[in-house]
């Protein structure tokens, strides 16, 4: 499941869902969900609740969509605001909040153990996702560099080499301690 | 087995088709409980009002008490059924809406504006844009009036294809063309998306 079937931005995309296009906010939900789910499950550590919370959230934020100002933020800096109010919820009541949606007209899905394990595992690769992005930023320029043209690009070394004007064995230096780097960044990650 | 992810996405895309119904219900439900209060507020203070000054059918002072209360009791009835429910022309009539012909075609950009106008919008410029040769109907706004801008594409939204026109914010030449004063701007392209 993906978004690349809207290319859309996401103000677009919640303007033509306050005009009742489901489809617009499908691809809203599409290009966010997996995040949010991510975001509540490293929060609950219970594949059902992180499940609730998402369904919560996305109603919550389909409920509010004309109160979305686009001059006060980007609309996923709103809908993680909405996530985060959520969770707030949770923490002071003890049970995932369903107010939303029953105001919305959805049934709370219960899930099966398959589709736990699709949440988990859903929002684990969100999280490493996540966590990759961010530590490949991290990353001092030249090991970056060296790491995306070699990794990601599939040059070989002597190519990478040429292009960064420096030796063989320089770029392999650089490309390891990258992805040691990254190795630590993922083993470091707080299991949830 | 289940899919969680996908299962969700099916109950959001019914549940923002049927956004804007819920929405007005839980408005009406809200203004008509609010009109109810206000009544009962109003039906108290009367109440009290010809209590204290010896007016109403019973004596001054404690006698009338009960009235005030039996009126209080009643008074929601009326109100629900008097309350309105939200009137989209009134809501369309808040803000300028200006037209622009995104086509060739002539008479497009008219017949969109008196479209409009038959829902209650209050229609500035209309007038041809810097660009036309636009298939499609684009709703575009100023500044903080995306909402706005949603609503009017509401209105042109198409039943038959299920398709609202995109929304997005206006270009500085956009804005130029359309007015000072468009809050909306409807650029209408060669297809029409809701028959006048």
């Amino acid at each position: 499941m993906d978004a690349a079937g809207d290319a859309r931005p996401d103000t677009e995309l919640l303007a033509a869902a306050l005009a009742g296009s489901g489809e617009a906010f499908g691809a809203f939900y599409r290009r966010h969900a997996r995040r949010i789910t991510a975001f509540h499950l490293a929060r609950t550590s219970e594949a059902q609740d992180a499940a609730d919370l998402t369904a919560e959230t996305f109603a919550a934020a389909l409920e509010s969509l004309d109160r979305y100002d686009p001059l006060r933020g980007e609309p996923v800096a709103w809908l993680f605001g909405i996530a985060r109010h959520r969770l707030l919820a949770l923490h002071r009541r003890g049970a995932v909040e369903d107010r939303a949606r029953r105001r919305m007209g959805m049934a709370r899905l219960e899930l099966d153990d398959a589709a736990l394990d699709q949440v988990e595992s859903a929002a684990g690769a969100e999280l490493i996702r996540v966590e990759l992005r961010e530590g490949f930023d991290a990353l001092p320029p030249d090991q970056r560099d060296a790491v995306a043209l070699r990794i990601l690009l599939d040059h070989d070394y002597a190519e990478v080499a040429a292009a960064s004007g420096v030796s063989e064995a320089v770029v392999r230096k650089r490309v390891s301690r990258g992805l040691s780097t990254l190795r630590a960044r993922l083993a470091g990650r707080t299991p949830s | 087995m289940t899919d969680f992810f996908a299962d969700l996405e099916r109950q959001l895309t019914a549940a923002t088709v049927d956004r804007p119904r819920r929405m007005r219900r839980a408005r009406a439900r809200r203004g008509a409980a609010l009109a109810a209060v206000l009544l009962a507020i109003v039906a108290g203070g009367a109440g009290l009002a010809t209590a204290v000054s010896g007016d109403g059918t019973g004596t001054r002072g404690t006698p009338a008490a009960p009235d005030v209360t039996q009126r209080a009791r009643t008074a929601p009835a009326p109100a629900v059924a008097a309350a309105p429910p939200v009137d989209d022309a009134r809501t369309l009539n808040r803000f300028v809406t200006a037209v622009l012909s995104a086509t060739s075609r002539p008479g497009m950009a008219r017949g969109v504006a008196n479209q409009l106008q038959r829902s209650g919008a209050r229609i500035g410029n209309v007038t041809n844009a810097a660009d036309q040769t636009q298939a499609e109907t684009i709703v575009t706004y100023a500044p903080g009036h995306a909402s706005d801008a949603a609503l009017v594409a509401q209105h042109l939204y198409d039943d038959a294809r299920r398709r609202a026109p995109v929304v997005r914010p206006a270009t500085t030449s956009e804005r130029a063309v359309a007015g000072a004063e468009a809050a909306v701007i409807v650029l209408a392209g060669a297809q029409v998306l809701r028959t006048p």
